[in-house]
């Protein structure tokens, strides 16, 4: 008996101490998105102005009480963690980070180093926002950006309308999403990153094409084509859909495979790398011309190396851009070196940066077309 | 010794496998992306092997010496003065092992899971949970051990599902690209996650089935090793080796990353959590009922029960004892893996030699 | 010990009648036989525990008729006169001389008639047990689908019968103790030699004998008194009203305990893989056994976990639920205005209330009350707004996954675990529901049934032998070629191996 005495008195004392973690589901706001711009008013302190926008709980569900999907909030802090304090003399309820799905950066971020890297940082460093978050570029301003009214409403009261665009399934290569960690391994790995451009429409959001951040500073953009490209050379992308034109036809085909691979030739003097790229898909539409049938396989053979022309054409582009114009590494040149050529790799780290401008890359397309449709 | 315990040799491996599987299983891929870079597996796996020699002096010992527990062995062959010294640094290597992992514990389901609760809470309620299973004999916390030794595997197995969508492998490269002084140097390292195999010393004497001790035991160890490399194999494919040089639990943030929203798989790190307390709590409650044992032999009582609440406060005491990160990584890990070796290695040898020498003399 | 039948049955008789002053069903039947000297003898009986009809046309009827003893034959009176009764004049099948009144009166008072003859210092006891009792019919606690509908009754004569039937062997051994001070309760110990662990036999008796209580009206109180941990909340003998589980038991070398006056026969010892058996698992094809029971454990889970998750996850933890769940939970809590513990707590209990009004009301109405109820209360409070609509189904689920499990006791006991787990997730959340798994962990693999621990097959005995796979699954019925091995059974191989035709 006296054993349960003390059972029931230790017990009791724990729950008397306080649930000092306890919030309950319904007080909390989930921010969806957070923008980061520079702060230009000399009247409030803080290097940057933050914008968040979260969901309206009360406007989701059965019975809904209200209207306003999204509420938007904004204000200056130096840091994100300073913003949350701040906040709380303005909002009723704490925020809770992990759902945490988009982080804007404004171009004027970008191109700062010093406070992209202390953003990164405290992305990095806390223990709740989750790392799958997904960078995007602004231009001009986040705010503006991210209070631009948008047409579905249950949608983007769910998972923001960011977010779902991001994450659209119908992938379609104008731009590649990529996620704090791996913006954060792609700078590790080869120094640059690529993140999504977006920009305000008229009563919309446009993503696409990208910005070029090398170390941690934006040094400029991306075309959505070039975006395209670069993604099919890095193997990153699975489906795509091209243009080409032959004998002034317009004939579009659609990419289901891609294969894409690295071979270092001539370790020399000059480094040659050749990128062996096949593309596999087939013909969705061309022209309906009796002497344009595609019958034979030298139609065929034709028709494939227009498409590969087209794309060898804008892939040698990009690549110039990035070696003489940018100087950077967007084909992941180094992380192949140093992992499959080591003892290469020992040699000519030290002189990386000047070496990387005159490496020869040499870009080999093979286009499969295997299957026409329904038509001739 | 008490004759009426048994336990059965599966229950050995059991044992063997949720006392070593702790707090080492969230920071080898750190420890060895320091060292010996995306060749760590191979540290991982010279470790392990390096375990058998050690689980065949220790069975050697009890088969000198058969139907003697440890601490009868220990007398007979050091005598009670040495051995009384012996007891002592095995006490306080256990104390402080049990303070490291349950103070890593607490650090992490404060960082993880309830961010204002104050860590003594977590750590002292942890102690209390733990105590009454340790209040038992060895039998109970075999059982309990094998009880948690599937839940590991499947733990391993979860991760290694999770992993393989994103992992990129190619991260394994380059190989063989090591010194032979980061090999020994990260050996070593490693050495330390495989700290716990000792706690079997107080299980061999009542095992039944003797033939199969050493099989089971090697069994457990392979398996150990195998999850171990699986685990650090995975972190470097989905992590680049310089992530992995500075996340500082790179196993926890695997899991996080897993963002599956087709498969309602996201934010699984609450199960991870949640299963790794249970597989924590299997590397303590062999620990701290070590730790009751010996007071209890120290002491001549009959039962450890009166120690283990005893040593309560003594093991809040020490794993508060660390003001920061700093000093619980760097300071009193430092203490900790002096003692292991000596705890595990050195101690066991000097028994294995001079009982060996007595019987050869005896003959 | 006491006092011995005299040669006087006048003496006898007055001693009787005061022994049984006051008890007004105690019947005197005196007669005389014998030609010219007649013999005074009188029978003494219990109405209603003993068959009148037995007796008077077994016994008084005889000796009514055959009056012919030569009493002449002092000498060898006694030797002479009780030859003739037990020849001639009784014809009963079952007699017995007593002449020990403590015996005498505890065979009375079972239902045997005594039989006082004057000038003899013996009793007679004829047996002469016959009360009204309900007829065999399927158990209420336990039905099947597929299989026996035979339950027990109250009556422990029957009961040891219907497990006769099923194990027809010598070896079966049907051993009778008797329990309680005053009750003097009949228990048969039953056990098959040869295949069941002497250890365990010799604990249950020594167990046995150590009771000393007034009565024992129920074979659970026997069961409190002799497990080896009443203070658990878990059971450690398992219970039946099914004479085919018993005997199931008994072939797998445990052993039994039947006691009068209650229809749920004991079986020791007790795991937790045999408390999640089900009889009904052996009469249905393997694969949908083996489905059932890995839903059984399944359930087990479903008892403790969902309400104590709820808690957690509302109140401390949001993040670690997919993120489209979360808005959804946050949007159906928004207007309730308890916090989640308090919410849970009051739901589940209001639910044990309902359950519990439920069975005290029998028949139709019982079952119906504890539907409506439960959907009517729970309807109401979601649209009051009080609750959370996912908190019933919560609720609802925790409920009906606790019938799920076979054995009552056991279920009792999670349900018990749950509330304890919402006060832990309330306190400390997901890490306080880590903490109450491993305290009931912990208290699971420490207990012991009889020796063998409770945790068995999974952290026990058994593992060696493979006893998961009559456990965790139920392998077909060919490749249970033997017996489980946790109880310990002398004699481990029950079929041919390899039987495949």
């Amino acid at each position: 008996m006296k054993k349960l005495l003390i059972i029931l008195i230790i017990l009791s004392t724990l729950m008397m101490t306080g649930c000092w973690d306890m919030i309950e589901i319904e007080d909390r706001i989930f921010p969806y998105s957070i923008g980061v711009d520079i702060n230009h008013n000399q009247d409030k302190e803080g290097k940057f102005l933050f914008t968040i926008s979260y969901p309206n709980i009360a406007a989701i569900g059965k019975n809904a009480t209200s209207e306003d999907p999204i509420f938007i909030i904004d204000d200056t802090a130096n840091s994100i963690f300073e913003l949350m304090h701040k906040l709380t003399s303005r909002l009723q309820r704490p925020i809770y980070l992990k759902l945490l799905n988009v982080v804007l950066l404004s171009e004027e971020v970008a191109k700062d180093s010093k406070s992209m890297r202390e953003i990164v940082d405290s992305l990095n460093r806390d223990f709740i926002i989750s790392k799958n978050v997904q960078m995007l570029l602004v231009k001009d301003n986040a705010k503006e950006l991210l209070s631009t009214k948008l047409e579905s409403k249950r949608q983007q009261a769910i998972e923001g309308s960011l977010n779902s665009m991001l994450n659209n399934k119908q992938k379609s290569s104008m731009f590649i999403p990529i996620n704090f960690m791996n913006f954060i391994e792609a700078t590790d790995i080869s120094d640059v990153a690529i993140v999504p451009l977006a920009m305000p429409g008229e009563e919309e959001i446009i993503i696409s094409g990208g910005a070029i951040l090398k170390d941690y500073s934006l040094i400029g953009y991306l075309e959505p084509m070039e975006v395209r490209v670069l993604a099919t050379m890095n193997d990153e992308i699975n489906q795509d859909t091209i243009d080409a034109t032959y004998n002034g036809a317009d004939l579009s085909v659609m990419i289901t495979g891609v294969k894409s691979k690295k071979k270092l030739i001539n370790e020399g003097e000059n480094l040659k790398i050749k990128f062996d790229i096949e593309l596999e898909g087939h013909i969705h539409s061309f022209i309906l011309e009796p002497n344009m049938a595609i019958k034979t396989g030298e139609m065929l053979d034709a028709l494939q190396n227009a498409v590969a022309q087209e794309v060898k054409v804008d892939m040698d582009e990009l690549v110039k851009k990035a070696q003489k114009e940018y100087g950077v590494d967007m084909f992941k040149l180094r992380n192949y070196i140093s992992k499959y050529h080591p003892k290469l790799w020992e040699e000519i780290q030290d002189n990386w940066e000047v070496l990387y401008p005159d490496i020869e890359i040499e870009v080999d397309v093979k286009v499969f077309l295997r299957r026409r449709g329904l038509s001739i | 010794m008490n004759k009426d315990t048994k336990i059965s040799h599966l229950h050995l491996r059991g044992l063997i496998v949720s006392s070593v599987i702790g707090v080492g299983i969230l920071s080898v891929p750190n420890t060895l992306a320091d060292t010996m870079g995306s060749d760590g597996w191979i540290s991982i796996i010279i470790a392990g092997m390096l375990m058998i020699p050690l689980l065949l002096m220790y069975n050697q010992i009890f088969k000198l010496y058969p139907g003697m527990d440890i601490f009868e062995i220990g007398k007979a062959t050091l005598g009670s003065f040495f051995f009384t010294i012996v007891m002592i640094i095995g006490f306080s290597y256990l104390i402080v092992s049990l303070a490291v992992v349950i103070r890593t514990l607490g650090e992490l389901i404060k960082i993880f899971l309830l961010q204002t609760t104050p860590l003594e809470f977590i750590v002292i309620t942890f102690i209390i949970a733990s105590s009454y299973i340790a209040t038992y004999e060895i039998d109970v916390i075999a059982r309990a051990g094998y009880f948690v030794y599937p839940i590991i595997i499947a733990f391993a197995f979860i991760i290694v599902l999770i992993a393989i969508p994103g992992a990129n492998f190619e991260n394994i490269l380059p190989v063989f690209r090591f010194s032979f002084k980061d090999l020994l140097k990260g050996t070593g390292n490693i050495f330390f996650s495989f700290a716990g195999m000792e706690l079997i010393f107080f299980a061999i004497p009542y095992v039944e089935d003797k033939q199969n001790i050493v099989k089971s035991g090697v069994l457990g160890i392979m398996t150990i090793t195998i999850i171990y490399t699986v685990i650090f194999i995975m972190s470097l494919a989905h992590f680049s080796l310089n992530q992995l040089e500075h996340q500082v639990y790179p196993v926890l943030m695997l899991i996080r990353q897993l963002d599956l929203p087709g498969f309602f798989l996201e934010n699984l790190d609450g199960l991870i959590m949640a299963l790794w307390v249970i597989v924590v709590f299997s590397t303590v409650a062999p620990l701290y009922f070590g730790a009751g044992k010996v007071l209890s032999k120290l002491f001549k009582t009959k039962s450890h029960k009166y120690f283990i609440w005893a040593l309560i406060p003594v093991i809040y005491f020490i794993a508060m004892l660390p003001e920061n990160f700093i000093q619980l990584l760097y300071d009193l890990r430092h203490v900790h893996d002096i003692l292991a070796v000596i705890s595990i290695v050195l101690l066991p040898l000097l028994i294995l030699i001079v009982g060996s020498i007595r019987k050869k003399v005896e003959r | 010990m006491g006092f011995k039948v005299s040669s006087d049955l006048e003496k006898n008789l007055e001693y009787v009648k005061e022994q049984l002053k006051d008890c007004d069903d105690v019947i005197y039947r005196n007669l005389e036989i014998g030609d010219e000297n007649k013999v005074k003898v009188s029978f003494v009986m219990i109405d209603g525990l003993a068959s009148k009809l037995e007796i008077s046309d077994f016994a008084i009827e005889t000796m009514i008729e055959s009056s012919e003893v030569n009493i002449e034959n002092l000498n060898n009176f006694k030797e002479e006169f009780l030859k003739y009764i037990l020849d001639e004049g009784i014809s009963n099948s079952e007699v017995k001389l007593v002449d020990d009144y403590d015996k005498i009166f505890n065979q009375i008072l079972s239902g045997e008639t005594l039989l006082l003859m004057d000038g003899i210092d013996t009793g007679i006891i004829i047996g002469t047990r016959g009360w009204a009792l309900r007829a065999i019919n399927e158990p209420e606690t336990e039905t099947v689908i597929r299989g026996p509908r035979d339950g027990f009754t109250e009556t422990l004569r029957t009961n040891t019968t219907l497990i006769r039937r099923r194990i027809k062997d010598t070896k079966f051994k049907v051993k009778m103790v008797r329990v309680g001070r005053r009750s003097q309760t009949d228990v048969a110990i039953m056990y098959i030699e040869d295949i069941v662990d002497p250890k365990i036999l010799e604990e249950v008796k020594k167990r046995l004998n150590n009771i000393d209580i007034d009565a024992v009206l129920d074979s659970s109180i026997l069961e409190y008194l002799v497990e080896d941990n009443y203070m658990s909340i878990f059971p450690q003998i398992e219970n039946t009203e099914r004479p085919d589980s018993v005997a199931a038991a008994l072939y797998e070398g445990r052993v039994a305990l039947i006691v009068d006056n209650s229809p749920f026969a004991l079986i020791m010892p007790a795991t937790i893989g045999t408390l999640m058996q089900s009889s009904e698992d052996y009469y249905t094809r393997w694969t949908e056994a083996s489905f059932i029971r890995l839903m059984r454990i399944l359930a087990v889970f479903l008892v403790i976990l969902p309400s104590a998750l709820y808690v957690a996850i509302t109140a401390y933890h949001p993040g670690l639920l997919p993120n489209r769940l979360i808005y959804y939970l946050a949007a159906s809590r928004i207007n309730v205005p308890f916090p989640a513990v308090v919410e849970a707590m009051g739901m589940e209990l209001i639910m044990e209330i309902i359950r519990e009004a439920g069975t005290r009301i029998s028949g139709p109405i019982g079952s119906t009350i504890g539907i409506v109820g439960g959907l009517i209360i729970g309807q109401a409070a979601v649209e009051a707004g009080i609750v959370s609509n996912l908190m019933i189904i919560i609720v609802a689920l925790t409920t009906i996954a606790s019938f799920a499990i076979p054995s009552y006791e056991l279920a009792a006991a999670l349900r018990l675990c749950k509330y304890a787990f919402i006060v832990l997730a309330g306190i400390l959340g997901l890490y306080g529901i880590m903490l109450g798994v491993i305290l009931l962990g912990s208290h699971i693999v420490i207990l012991n049934s009889f020796g063998v621990p409770f945790a068995s097959p999974y952290a026990g005995l058994g593992v060696e032998e493979g006893d998961l796979k009559d456990t965790l699954v139920k392998a077909p019925v060919q490749r249970l070629w033997m017996r489980p091995g946790f109880s310990n059974p002398q004699n481990r191989i029950r079929m041919k191996r390899g039987n495949k035709k």
